[in-house]
């Protein structure tokens, strides 16, 4: 045991002065009685108590020496080793971050630490200690724990290197997790290393043996960052393109693919002179191109060499062509404030749909036309569409077997309220909402109800892969929704509802949560060569651990599938192979610890304290 | 007087009372108390058939005349009581805290003027260590009585009294025949008081034993820790002296332990057919001779 604060044995003279006080402690008071003869008597009876009492004053006097002892740890910071300490150990933190697949004559950094690793694992089993490997991955995991079996060591690693030839790390890795969990085992055995087999330099590495895996003539060429943008109508292309570790005279190729509509690509390179550290913008403007499939940028050497680490000389860009949705209003008194309302929604999706609205005086002029939301007010079909989502307003009647009814029309001044918590009510305060007229709807379970007033529901919603159908039974014309702001938010809110992004994005770095919001049903997620990497019925979520191109899709109520096409690349912070840092994440955190762990004693402490003087209240009680 | 309990008024109070004895008394004749001997006194007792060298003038002629036997008629017999009244006179008696001694002073002066108040004959017998003092001898007057018990006020109580040496070794067991022995003490001893009762009882007499206690003795009213101080302890390291962290608890055993030896006791004298009565200072002395005494039927 090593005390940190050897001063701080100061306070055991405190032990000395309890004892001075349990010996000078006050006198007994002096009393005169003319006889003593029933006191002592009266000891015969009191007998079967003193043992408890005297267990009681013996555990006082615990008590005060255990605080007195807790202060003296408190102040001293005792440090213990663990009984194992007899027995060295080699803890070794592998980095498995993109960073580490950077490769020199066909051998990546990776397999390089393995094969250094496996060297070292042999060495130190013959000296009789053992070994403990981290594998340092988004996730931090304990690979080999205290293995004293060379043979044992050597499968591992040698199974650890085949994955990662079969299907290399690309993800980042939580050094800081790796660093705690080193530095739990490292608390266990005083006799333990801790070294970090990485592709980073650290200032300052404390009491950590950092092996860089790079070497020196290793650098990179990547694509930083890559995007398209909208202007003036058309797209341009931006592209930041860094250097490391070199100087080098790059070409960047942008490629787009079926452009406006069209089979035809675009194609254009820009030539740009790199130095070790620097970044540079480029962009690809006046392109003509309003519409694109794909758009790929890939980055060449003019020289033709190629650099070290390969995964960041390529990006795709993927749905630069909007998904349509059309939508049919159809109502014998037409609402301007739900047409307003429909080209807002129009207006705001402008990025992400490409939304028609089609709004005819009767149903002629659509006979077999088909549509992705129908919008039905006042006058309902004697069949309504089953291609697509449906919202009623008003209806006046609606057809049967949708699970849902229609109630007689109520009169009078009508106050509405929330029922529950929906997406369609997401800031919608139906308090504020009134009606001079409604007609109860009846609808069976699997309706949600959103709206209700009284007894009575006003919205329902029901959205399954096979119908997807909204009623709300006032008119808007004898509401005041249309006057507040609800009713723009609340339609928002439905087509949101009907019609969830399936993606968010199109781009994604490997390790990262990807969700997909379907609205249809078998959803499958399938990778550049179509096999499929996850399929399901509803929304999930998933991580992607390769690069490349990746589709997803999902079959629509109509019928018809729906394909969006996403990129995955490496993280952009993975394309410095050379990056330097002051010191290693986690250094920090132990100090951190050490200051949690004095907390918790300092607490013990006075918790301490307060139970002794809990039992000297109960002591003082007892008139003792 | 020095003694508070004891004044003329209060010895008035005594003169219609009379102690009264369970026992048969032979003692001396001239004294008020009514025997179950037949004798010269003027109270009819029986008839009984003339026998050969009875006093023929005692004989009943008017029974003769009515039965034509002679008969002689029989008077009962008044005896003097001896009343042996024994003071324990140690240091717990008459220590500062309590006024026990003047208490136990006071009852056996009014069981004194009782006595002599009938013609009985009193003897006051103080007991140190291991002897008994009889200041004044026997008091057979009221005159006699009045200059015993100015005497008393200058009773020292200090030692120790050792009860049953000083009645065993010290006390005439004839005397004991003739009436009734009352001990006076607090009986918070270790000494085995109960043989001198036993002796009492076995030579003839009645025995009456009164307990004084003060106030603080039956519900002490101290805490904490306290160096408990004997009156009768030789220096601050006697043994009778002892420290003790006075608890509720401990006043709780204090108390068990405080029934316990009036149990003792008075199971002790029932078994013998003594009288016992323990009273404490706080009691009026009118109230524990008129109510005490009479509970325990000498009165």
């Amino acid at each position: 045991m090593k005390l940190t604060n050897i001063y701080g044995l100061f306070t055991l003279a405190s032990l000395i002065i309890l004892l001075i006080l349990y010996i000078i402690k006050p006198v007994y008071n002096k009393k005169n009685v003319s006889s003593t003869y029933l006191w002592k008597q009266s000891m015969q009876y009191h007998k079967k108590d003193i043992s408890i009492s005297r267990l009681r004053n013996i555990f006082i006097i615990l008590c005060q020496v255990l605080i007195l002892t807790m202060s003296t740890l408190v102040i001293t910071m005792p440090i213990v080793y663990a009984a194992s300490s007899d027995v060295g150990e080699s803890i070794i933190i592998l980095d498995s971050s993109a960073s580490m697949q950077a490769e020199q004559g066909g051998v990546t950094r990776y397999s390089r630490a393995i094969s250094q690793i496996a060297a070292r694992a042999e060495k130190t089993i013959n000296d009789g200690s053992i070994i403990t490997l981290i594998v340092a991955s988004a996730e931090p995991t304990i690979l080999i724990e205290k293995n004293n079996s060379y043979i044992d060591v050597s499968s591992k690693l040698k199974g650890l290197d085949e994955a990662s030839t079969k299907q290399p790390a690309l993800g980042v890795s939580d050094i800081e997790e790796s660093m705690k969990l080193a530095y739990d085992l490292n608390a266990e055995n005083s006799h333990s290393t801790v070294t970090l087999y990485t592709s980073s330099e650290y200032a300052n590495s404390g009491d950590v043996q950092v092996v860089n895996m790079s070497l020196e003539d290793e650098w990179n060429v990547g694509i930083l960052d890559f995007n398209s943008a909208l202007y003036e109508n058309y797209y341009q292309f931006q592209a930041n393109i860094a250097m490391y570790n070199n100087t080098k005279a790059v070409a960047a190729t942008l490629k787009v693919e079926n452009i406006n509509g069209t089979d035809t690509d675009y194609d254009d390179s820009k030539n740009l002179n790199l130095e070790s550290g620097e970044q540079e913008v480029i962009l690809f403007k006046n392109t003509g191109v309003y519409s694109y499939r794909k758009a790929t940028l890939t980055i060449t050497m003019a020289d033709g060499s190629n650099d070290s680490y390969s995964y960041d000389n390529i990006i795709e860009l993927h749905n630069g062509e909007l998904e349509k949705i059309d939508i049919l209003y159809m109502s014998p008194r037409p609402n301007v404030f739900m047409s307003t309302v429909l080209h807002i929604i129009k207006d705001t999706y402008k990025g992400v749909f490409d939304i028609n609205i089609t709004q005819p005086l009767d149903g002629e002029g659509i006979a077999g036309q088909s549509f992705d939301l129908y919008i039905y007010e006042h006058s309902v079909p004697t069949k309504i569409a089953d291609d697509g989502a449906v919202l009623l307003i008003n209806p006046d009647r609606i057809p049967d077997g949708l699970g849902v009814k229609l109630g007689i029309s109520k009169y009078g001044n009508f106050e509405f309220s929330n029922n529950g918590n929906h997406p369609i009510l997401n800031q919608i305060n139906a308090s504020n909402m009134q009606a001079a007229e409604y007609r109860p709807i009846e609808s069976d379970d699997s309706y949600d109800k959103l709206i209700y007033t009284g007894d009575n529901d006003v919205f329902v919603v029901k959205s399954t892969p096979t119908l997807k159908l909204g009623v709300l039974s006032f008119d808007l014309n004898k509401s005041n929704l249309p006057l507040l702001l609800d009713f723009p938010i609340m339609m928002s809110n439905t087509f949101d509802y009907f019609f969830p992004q399936l993606i968010t994005d199109n781009i994604f770095e490997v390790g990262g949560s990807v969700s997909v919001n379907a609205r249809g049903s078998d959803v499958k997620i399938t990778n550049s060569d179509g096999s499929i990497i996850y399929s399901s019925e509803s929304n999930f979520q998933h991580i992607f651990s390769g690069v490349g191109s990746h589709s997803v899709s999902q079959v629509l109520i109509n019928g018809k599938v729906q394909k969006m096409q996403f990129f995955i690349r490496v993280a952009e912070s993975e394309s410095n192979i050379s990056k330097t840092s002051d010191s290693i994440p986690g250094a920090f955190k132990l100090k951190d610890r050490e200051s949690t762990a004095t907390d918790i004693l300092l607490y013990i402490s006075i918790a301490l304290y307060v139970a002794v003087l809990i039992e000297r209240l109960l002591y003082a009680s007892e008139k003792i | 007087m020095k003694n508070k309990y004891l004044s003329s008024e209060f010895f008035s109070l005594l003169e219609a009372q009379e102690l009264s004895l369970k026992k048969s008394l032979i003692g001396n004749f001239g004294g008020k108390h009514l025997t179950d001997k037949h004798g010269q006194n003027v109270e009819f007792a029986d008839f009984r058939e003339y026998q050969l060298g009875d006093d023929i003038r005692r004989i009943d002629w008017n029974a003769y005349s009515r039965f034509e036997k002679y008969f002689i008629k029989l008077f009962n017999d008044e005896r003097q009581m001896h009343i042996k009244v024994f003071v324990d006179c140690s240091a717990s008696m008459g220590a500062d805290d309590c006024n026990k001694g003047d208490y136990a002073l006071a009852l056996a002066a009014s069981l004194g003027f009782l006595a002599v108040n009938n013609l009985d004959k009193l003897s006051i017998n103080l007991i140190k260590e291991n002897a008994t003092t009889n200041t004044h001898g026997v008091i057979i007057s009221k005159n006699a009585f009045f200059r015993g018990i100015s005497d008393l006020d200058s009773v020292i109580f200090e030692g120790d009294a050792h009860i049953s040496e000083a009645i065993t070794k010290n006390s005439s067991m004839d005397s004991a025949k003739n009436g009734l022995c009352i001990i006076i003490s607090d009986f918070m001893t270790y000494n085995d008081w109960k043989k001198a009762v036993d002796y009492l009882i076995y030579s003839g007499g009645q025995v009456l034993i009164i307990q004084v206690l003060s106030e603080a003795e039956v519900t002490p009213s101290y805490f904490g820790k306290t160096n408990l101080i004997d009156s009768e302890s030789l220096g601050l390291f006697d043994d009778k002296n002892f420290k003790l962290k006075i608890s509720s608890r401990n006043h709780k055993s204090y108390e068990k332990a405080y029934c316990a030896m009036i149990d003792d006791i008075k199971s002790f004298c029932v078994s013998r057919g003594a009288g016992f009565v323990t009273i404490t200072t706080n009691t009026p002395i009118e109230k524990a001779i008129f109510s005490e005494y009479m509970k325990a039927g000498i009165l």
